[in-house]
């Protein structure tokens, strides 16, 4: 079964380029930019990890994830240096813009994760 | 002539008569006989019985007379010796070579024996003072046949010398002296005890009426200027002058005949007039201040005497009053002594002789004491309530007072309530001599002072305890006094300051000194208040900042006499206040900073997204198949662009904060050092400025990683201003490490820097820079982090190039530690 990951991204072609790299046989991304539509997919099909940008329309990445009741692994992506709550995410990563290295490791790392 | 005179001269009466018929009938009968018609002997012949009997008539009677003459003349000779010898005057004949005859008068009175009288003449017993007089009115008496009446005196047998009145003939045949003389000394000297009396009475004549002109005079001066009368023994007026009429009111006629009490005021008592009464029926005179009353009612006071005046049976025979209005006087001198009730000033007087003091009753109210129940003796009460400590002081001031002729000041201490309380008094007084110096008494004021004394106490307490110093300067003279704390303030002896204004210009130092005088001249001018802070040097090196405020006197003109002031230690609040700039320039460096923080995260976030489009979309166009080398290259440089891109984003964002609250967290320096090295690359290579960095160590310090970047961008800043137009210039940092400590060295191609410079170098608004080029809070803020951060960070002193070091304690020991 591929690695299902959901993306939250105020910004669609933020969402693109990283389902663009991302993306391979074994990991499929979904990618949201209404955090309203991201609640009810993981109502709906609860992913195996969330990534998720800090800065968004009208609220925040870590308010967000409060709203996720379910446990799911959460990562987030952002360019500020200091977050309010972290609680909810297991990893941040910061944008400078984009830890393409890092991210691929880490999506190795719960690939190897649900493999086994 | 008595009928004896003529019994006794008949005959010659007759011999008188008959001679001269003789003559008369003989030249009758001569003129006859020498007529030429003249029978002669006709004539002869009857005249013969007329010619017998005329000369038989004057035969007897010459020849009675001859008898007669003769028995005289012997019976008066006996007669006169015996007149000689038994006579009381002093009588004599003298020859001009001896006495010949002396009567025993003469003898008796001078003293003379008989042996040796005879052997001088008259002129040898003259008085040697009388001989000339004497000699030269005898000589007279050789021309002139008269009687010499002289006084001389005459030498006497003892020795002693008599005065005799004289009277001298001379016999001019004879050359002898016939004298006859009377001692007239007792006359002589009862004369002169009366000429003398008479000189006396004369004198005192005179003097009596120069007196009585004297008394005169004054009596009519007096009537003129003071209120005279004069009264019965009964009281009732019987004389008044002009002067009483004009001060009463009431005309002569109206006063004269009046009982004196028609001027009575009421205001004096029944037992002040019975005294007057009392002393001047004992007829001695009475003097003091009497209130009176006019015709309108209006009081006056006059100073009176009234003498009783004595007829010649020593009674009583009227009263003379002289008096003189005081009321004008006595009106001062009551609003003289409210004055000095007012102020607080006693009267007080000191007799010598008497050792007596005398007091007015506001010089009771300071000692309090109740004017009806004083002490006997004031004098003794003044030494007994004096201090005892000022005692010495008051006997050294009298002494000086009295003997140096020095006005007498001295404030001193009594003691009140049996010393329960303490007042402070200064007394004022001069000393009164007479005419040989002798002090008489001494008189003067006595002020309480104790109010001002204890505000002046409590006012120099509070200066000293605030450690105030008081100060004037003289602006004529530019003499200086300084009070208080002042030699504390400027940490300095009394007797190094020569009080002159010079020598307190020479304490503050040059930097501060042109803003103080400026400041002190704009005072003077009167354009501003005088509050000025000014830094000085003590002796001892320290600097201390001194606060000044002043105020200027100045006379009529407005022209500025003096100025005096405060001087106060505000080197804390001039300390606080740079701080408190240092911290404000510092937050407002950080509020910028957090502006520009707040700003760079939204730049951050506006430029990392596209930028992680680009970088995203360059990824998958990396993964295409088949790439040409030349879209590989490319498509690297796009990457490398991007990278340079999102460094700066990094770099910017760090400065991005949402609180103000300062987290410290371990980092390595190299790190933070290779991060701000990409900002100010851009800075280095448009100068031309290699910058090389030495770091072996990825050891930690424990930090706020913003802030250590603020201050090493502030440093490499700093070496690039300085040295971007030098020839060759170079940065060199080098971070090594040794057990506890990390050292990091910034060292730029720039000279060292000079001492005066690394002196200043971390105050705030230090510069070295040109105005408008630096704010010169870089250094004060990176050393107010540093102290932050427990770090050290000076100049290399021994360098030849510009060298700050900075010295952190490593992470591990600060773990350790905490």
């Amino acid at each position: 079964m591929p690695l299902k990951v959901y993306i939250l991204d105020d910004e669609p072609d933020i969402c693109q380029v990283f389902k663009d790299n991302f993306t391979t046989s074994d990991i499929e991304i979904q990618t949201f930019v209404d955090p309203k539509n991201l609640l009810e997919a993981i109502r709906l099909t609860p992913p195996d990890l969330i990534f998720m940008d800090y800065r968004l329309i009208r609220t925040t990445g870590d308010e967000v994830a409060k709203s996720i009741k379910i446990l799911i692994p959460m990562a987030l992506i952002t360019g500020d240096l200091e977050v309010k709550d972290l609680s909810k995410f297991e990893k941040k990563f910061n944008k400078q813009p984009f830890p393409w290295t890092e991210i691929e490791n880490y999506l190795k790392d719960h690939l190897n994760r649900k493999s086994s | 002539m008595s009928s004896t005179f003529l019994k006794r001269n008949l005959s010659d009466y007759f011999l008188y008569i008959m001679i001269p018929v003789d003559l008369i009938f003989i030249g009758f009968c001569i003129f006859l006989f020498n007529q030429n018609n003249f029978n002669k002997i006709q004539f002869f012949e009857q005249s013969q019985p007329i010619t017998t009997a005329l000369v038989s008539l004057i035969a007897i009677g010459t020849l009675i007379c001859g008898l007669k003459n003769f028995f005289n003349f012997h019976s008066k000779s006996t007669e006169l010796n015996t007149f000689f010898m038994q006579a009381n005057d002093m009588m004599g004949i003298s020859t001009s070579t001896s006495f010949k005859k002396l009567n025993p008068a003469f003898l008796k009175a001078l003293g003379y024996e008989e042996e040796t009288i005879f052997n001088k003449n008259f002129l040898d017993i003259i008085h040697s003072d009388d001989m000339l007089r004497t000699q030269k009115e005898i000589q007279k008496l050789n021309n002139d046949n008269s009687l010499l009446q002289i006084e001389n005196r005459i030498l006497c047998q003892n020795g002693e010398s008599k005065t005799i009145s004289w009277s001298i003939s001379l016999d001019l045949i004879n050359n002898h002296l016939y004298f006859s003389g009377r001692d007239i000394s007792q006359q002589k000297e009862n004369q002169e005890t009366i000429i003398q009396t008479l000189i006396e009475n004369k004198k005192l004549q005179l003097e009596l009426t120069q007196e009585k002109n004297k008394l005169l005079q004054v009596l009519s001066a007096l009537n003129e200027n003071a209120i005279i009368s004069e009264t019965d023994p009964n009281g009732k007026i019987i004389a008044a002058n002009k002067e009483f009429c004009k001060i009463s009111g009431y005309t002569q006629e109206e006063l004269v005949g009046k009982n004196h009490r028609i001027v009575k005021s009421g205001l004096e008592s029944k037992a002040f007039f019975e005294n007057i009464w009392k002393k001047i029926k004992e007829g001695k005179t009475w003097s003091g201040e009497i209130r009176n009353r006019s015709k309108n009612g209006e009081v006056y006071t006059v100073s009176t005497i009234i003498i009783p005046l004595l007829d010649d049976k020593g009674q009583i025979d009227r009263f003379y009053s002289i008096r003189f209005d005081v009321t004008e006087q006595k009106k001062l001198f009551l609003q003289l002594l409210e004055a000095q009730e007012i102020a607080k000033i006693g009267g007080w007087r000191y007799d010598f002789k008497s050792q007596q003091q005398f007091w007015t009753n506001e010089y009771f109210n300071i000692f309090e004491i109740d004017t009806l129940s004083p002490p006997k003796n004031l004098h003794q009460y003044y030494l007994e309530h004096i201090h005892p400590e000022d005692l010495p002081s008051l006997k050294t001031s009298l002494l000086k007072a009295t003997q140096d002729g020095k006005d007498f000041n001295l404030l001193h201490r009594i003691i009140i309530e049996r010393g329960n309380r303490i007042k402070y008094v200064e007394n004022k007084a001069k000393v009164t001599k007479d005419a040989e110096g002798n002090p008489l008494y001494i008189s003067g004021t006595c002020r309480d002072l104790t109010e001002e004394i204890e505000n002046n106490l409590k006012h120099q307490f509070i200066l000293n305890s605030l450690e105030i110093g008081v100060w004037k300067i003289n602006l004529q003279t530019l003499n200086v006094d300084w009070e208080n704390s002042m030699f504390q303030l400027y940490e300095i002896n009394e007797n190094e300051f020569n009080g002159h204004f010079a020598d307190w210009e020479n304490l503050i130092t040059s930097a501060s000194k042109d803003l103080y005088l400026k400041d002190l001249e704009m005072a003077i001018r009167g354009e501003k208040e005088f509050n000025t802070t000014f830094e000085i040097c003590t002796k001892r090196g320290a600097r201390k900042f001194i606060g000044a405020k002043g105020n200027v006197i100045r006379n009529m003109n407005g022209e500025a006499l003096s100025i005096s002031g405060i001087n106060w230690d505000c080197t804390k609040e001039v300390e606080l206040e740079m701080n408190l700039m240092t911290e404000r320039s510092k937050s407002f460096h950080k509020s910028k900073l957090a502006s520009l923080g707040e700003m760079s995260a939204g730049i951050a976030h506006e430029i990392n997204n596209p930028l992680a489009i680009i970088e995203g979309t360059l990824r998958l166009m990396q993964k295409t198949p088949n790439l040409s080398e030349d879209f590989k290259t490319k498509f690297g440089t796009i990457e490398k662009s991007s990278f340079r891109i999102s460094k700066i984003i990094n770099g910017l964002r760090k400065f991005s904060r949402t609180s103000e609250k300062q987290t410290f967290s371990p980092h390595s320096l190299r790190a933070i050092l290779n991060e701000i090295i990409s900002l100010v690359d851009s800075n280095l290579k448009r100068n031309f400025i290699p910058l090389k960095l030495t770091c072996e160590t990825e050891s930690q310090i424990y930090c706020n990683e913003i802030e250590i970047e603020q201050v090493m961008m502030n440093l490499i800043n700093n070496s690039i201003d300085a040295i971007k137009n030098t020839k060759e210039p170079w940065i060199q940092i080098l971070i090594t490490e040794s057990d506890s400590e990390m050292l990091l060295q910034i060292k730029d191609s720039g000279k060292n820097l000079t001492e005066e410079v690394t002196e200043k170098l971390f105050q705030p608004f230090f510069t070295t820079k040109a105005v408008g080029e630096g704010t010169g809070l870089g250094l004060s803020i990176v050393k107010g982090i540093l102290d932050d951060h427990n770090a050290i960070i000076q100049l290399n002193k021994e360098s030849v190039n510009t060298c700050f070091e900075i010295k952190f304690k490593k992470y591990k020991e600060v773990k350790n530690a905490a």
